[in-house]
């Protein structure tokens, strides 16, 4: 389960703006973000053959579940993501938004805020630090993925090459491993199957600065004597 | 050959299986013993380095900015937050984790082990820092676990206690270590374990004006909260001819290599990317600035063009002249961590003597020695003294009020709060209302002059705050100890005062 500070909404779901600055309100308690555990695991292995040539195919897609990406947090703070050209840079009012105030009484009223993020806090807006309830969220990535395990190109030669090395048999395989992955829009980070934190449950939900995977590509020879 | 083989095979067979069993195994680690070979000699110093690992480092820096002394750089982001005073229940747990579940679990262990063996010293030494440590978790939150704490697995979510009620406890517990028998034979000499005082005999009395400065400080917390209580205790220790302290009750073994020098510098300086986050502020560079003290020197690394300071809480200017060039920060890697000054214990007394003697001690002393005492110790902490200051901007009021007497004194205690334990000048500041708050802002438009109508020192509300114009009063109650103990208070606004504060 993945908790923690969210915006604070008032009772029409509208996020709660400080009229300071512009930022989000942190939520008075914890709101729940979703879960790490996947919906569901599926794969697709085919192979075609035609003549002495087969291709085979390894897909695996994996839905369900999200996890913490620091390097989404980083990338947020030096302004490398996409994300972070929101309208240009340029100051902006968040959508929907209302100012809290609470009277002598305790009781609270909400009017419609209209205090823009100016281009000082521009940065702010996307710290952990300084807009907790809104960067957070921004953090949180699903775990979907879509990829091209593997790809292999197999041709078995005809017999009498084989022969002049005194082989029954002889086929070259092309291969490549880790092709491709494909992730929803709001990743654009990293690969979720890339884990620094070990073995253990937290890499289930936390990535911190994993350096992006490899591809491998390949040739095999198999010789039958 | 095979002989030779078999002789050799013989001859290790016989000597490896002597001493197997002792050394393989692995299930207890020599060098991380079992809690039940706990021995205070070992526990004290451990749990005085994290208080001072806190109170001189994240506590320090927090309390520097919002004393006002200091402020966030325009040129980077670190205490950003800070200085807005945008403080959320996911700040400051490291702190609080490590106070607690680190010092303080310690001190109890250390204090339990010491008792059932009459060990008086020990006993004495970690009463004390326990209670030090315990009233700055108390002046930053109101309520914390204490009757029901450091239980360990006993008693996972203990219950809050408000402040007043943790007060006259540790009080009264420092009174009970203080009657002790300091001659039995079943004390033992705490030697380099003593981290405090560093001597190679033991300094008993030391760490009785240790324990009679801090109570005295505990009883003058009081003033507004309980003012009778505080009238006793501190007539009490006078009556008793109490010791104070007349030197510095700190940690100074900190030396200049990574992982072992003063926190604050550790935290500032060697930890981040950047080393001028914390930068000079108008509201005490204008106070510096008026009176030509120069000790602005010695604080801050001063340019060839002189300080240069930030309006407080301006940090989102761009970092162009005036701005980007103001004074950064300076702390030296082996400073101490000051759990209280020298300084701070005579402006104690001084304010004491004023409060409740009319001036003069029952043993002659008057405010104004303790006021010049402690003012020289504070320029003395950073290798100067006051010379002419002190009968010139600096001079006593002897013949004002009390309130006169009193703002001359928690002023130059803040100004010496500097390249110490900062938090104390915040904490003053909501004891006494001194420095007092300006109705203006200081409005300096060039880092070196402020407003016509702002008063030199007078705090600000800061620039970039969001808390609507009121100050920030303390911490929220952190996110750890919420997710984990039911019993934790409902939260309230860091802006409300604590129970000892001005309302």
């Amino acid at each position: 389960m993945v908790e923690g500070i969210g915006p604070k909404l008032n009772p029409d779901g509208r996020p709660i703006i400080n009229a300071t600055n512009g930022l989000y309100v942190d939520s008075d308690s914890d709101i729940r973000y979703g879960d790490t555990q996947r919906d569901f695991v599926m794969g697709l292995v085919n192979t075609f053959s035609y003549k002495g040539v087969a291709l085979g195919l390894n897909f695996d897609y994996r839905k369900g579940g999200i996890m913490y990406s620091n390097t989404s947090e980083l990338t947020n703070f030096v302004g490398n993501a996409w994300r972070t050209t929101y309208n240009d840079r340029r100051p902006f009012i968040v959508p929907n938004s209302v100012n809290e105030i609470i009277d002598g009484s305790g009781k609270a009223t909400y009017v419609e805020n209209t205090t823009p993020i100016d281009y000082a806090n521009y940065n702010a807006y996307w710290y952990i630090s300084s807009n907790k309830a809104y960067a957070y969220g921004q953090n949180i990535i699903k775990r979907d993925f879509l990829k091209l395990r593997e790809v292999t190109l197999s041709y078995a030669l005809p017999s009498k090459y084989a022969r002049v090395i005194r082989a029954d048999q002889a086929m070259v395989t092309f291969f490549g491993r880790n092709l491709w992955i494909w992730t929803p829009d709001d990743n654009l980070f990293i690969d979720p199957e890339i884990a620094n934190r070990g073995n253990a449950l937290t890499s289930d939900w936390l990535e911190v600065g994993a350096a992006p995977g490899v591809r491998s590509l390949g040739v095999a020879l198999k010789l039958t004597f | 050959m095979k002989k030779l083989i078999i002789y050799t095979m013989l001859l290790s067979a016989v000597m490896l299986s002597g001493s197997c069993k002792k050394e393989l195994d692995i299930n207890t680690d020599p060098n991380n013993p079992s809690l039940a070979n706990a021995e205070p000699n070992l526990l004290f110093p451990s749990a005085v380095a994290y208080t001072a690992g806190r109170i001189g480092g994240e506590l320090a820096i927090v309390g520097g900015i919002w004393s006002q002394l200091w402020t966030q750089s325009v040129a980077s982001n670190q205490y950003k937050n800070i200085d807005a005073y945008q403080v959320t229940r996911a700040d400051f747990n490291g702190s609080w984790n490590e106070l607690f579940s680190g010092a303080l679990t310690d001190y109890a262990t250390l204090i339990r082990i010491a008792k059932e063996r009459e060990d008086w010293n020990f006993v004495l030494m970690g009463t004390v820092m326990r209670a030090y440590t315990y009233t700055v978790l108390v002046d930053l939150y109101d309520q914390v676990p204490f009757s029901e704490a450091s239980q360990g697995e006993a008693n996972l979510t203990p219950k809050f206690d408000p402040g007043d009620v943790i007060y006259s406890a540790l009080l009264a517990e420092i009174d009970e270590a203080l009657s002790k028998d300091f001659t039995a034979r079943t004390n033992t000499l705490p030697g380099t374990s003593d981290v405090v005082f560093q001597s190679s005999s033991f300094r008993l009395d030391a760490w009785i004006a240790f324990a009679n400065t801090l109570k005295l400080k505990m009883f003058l917390r009081m003033i507004n909260a309980k003012p009778a209580d505080a009238a006793t205790g501190v007539r009490a220790l006078y009556t008793e001819n109490a010791p104070f302290l007349e030197e510095d009750a700190a940690l100074a073994f900190y030396i200049n290599q990574p992982d072992k020098s003063n926190p604050l510098y550790e935290e500032n300086f060697r930890r981040l990317n950047t080393t001028t986050n914390i930068r000079l502020s108008m509201t005490f560079y204008s106070w510096l600035a008026t009176h030509n003290d120069p000790r602005v020197n010695e604080y801050f690394t001063i340019g060839a063009g002189g300080p240069l300071a930030i309006n407080q809480g301006d940090f989102n200017n761009p970092a162009t002249n005036p701005w980007g060039s103001a004074s950064n920060l300076f702390i030296d890697p082996t400073s101490p961590v000051h759990f209280i000054s020298k300084a701070e214990s005579y402006f104690l007394q001084a304010e004491a003597v004023e409060r409740y003697f009319n001036g003069t001690a029952p043993n002659g002393t008057t405010g104004k020695e303790l006021y010049n005492a402690g003012v020289t110790a504070a320029f003395a902490q950073v290798g100067l003294t006051p010379g002419a200051l002190l009968t010139g901007d600096y001079a006593y009021p002897a013949a004002g009020t009390l309130e006169q007497k009193i703002e001359a004194i928690i002023v130059q205690k803040w100004a010496s709060l500097s390249n110490s334990h900062s938090m104390e000048a915040f904490f003053e500041k909501n004891r006494t209302g001194f420095p007092r708050t300006s109705a203006v802002y200081s409005n300096s438009t060039d880092g070196k002059t402020w407003a016509a109508n702002y008063m030199p020192g007078y705090w600000v509300y800061p620039k970039n705050a969001v808390t609507n114009g009121l100050f920030i009063k303390r911490f929220v109650f952190p996110d750890s100890e919420i997710r984990a103990n039911p019993n934790v208070p409902a939260l309230v606004p860091p802006t409300t005062p604590v129970w000892w504060a001005i309302k």
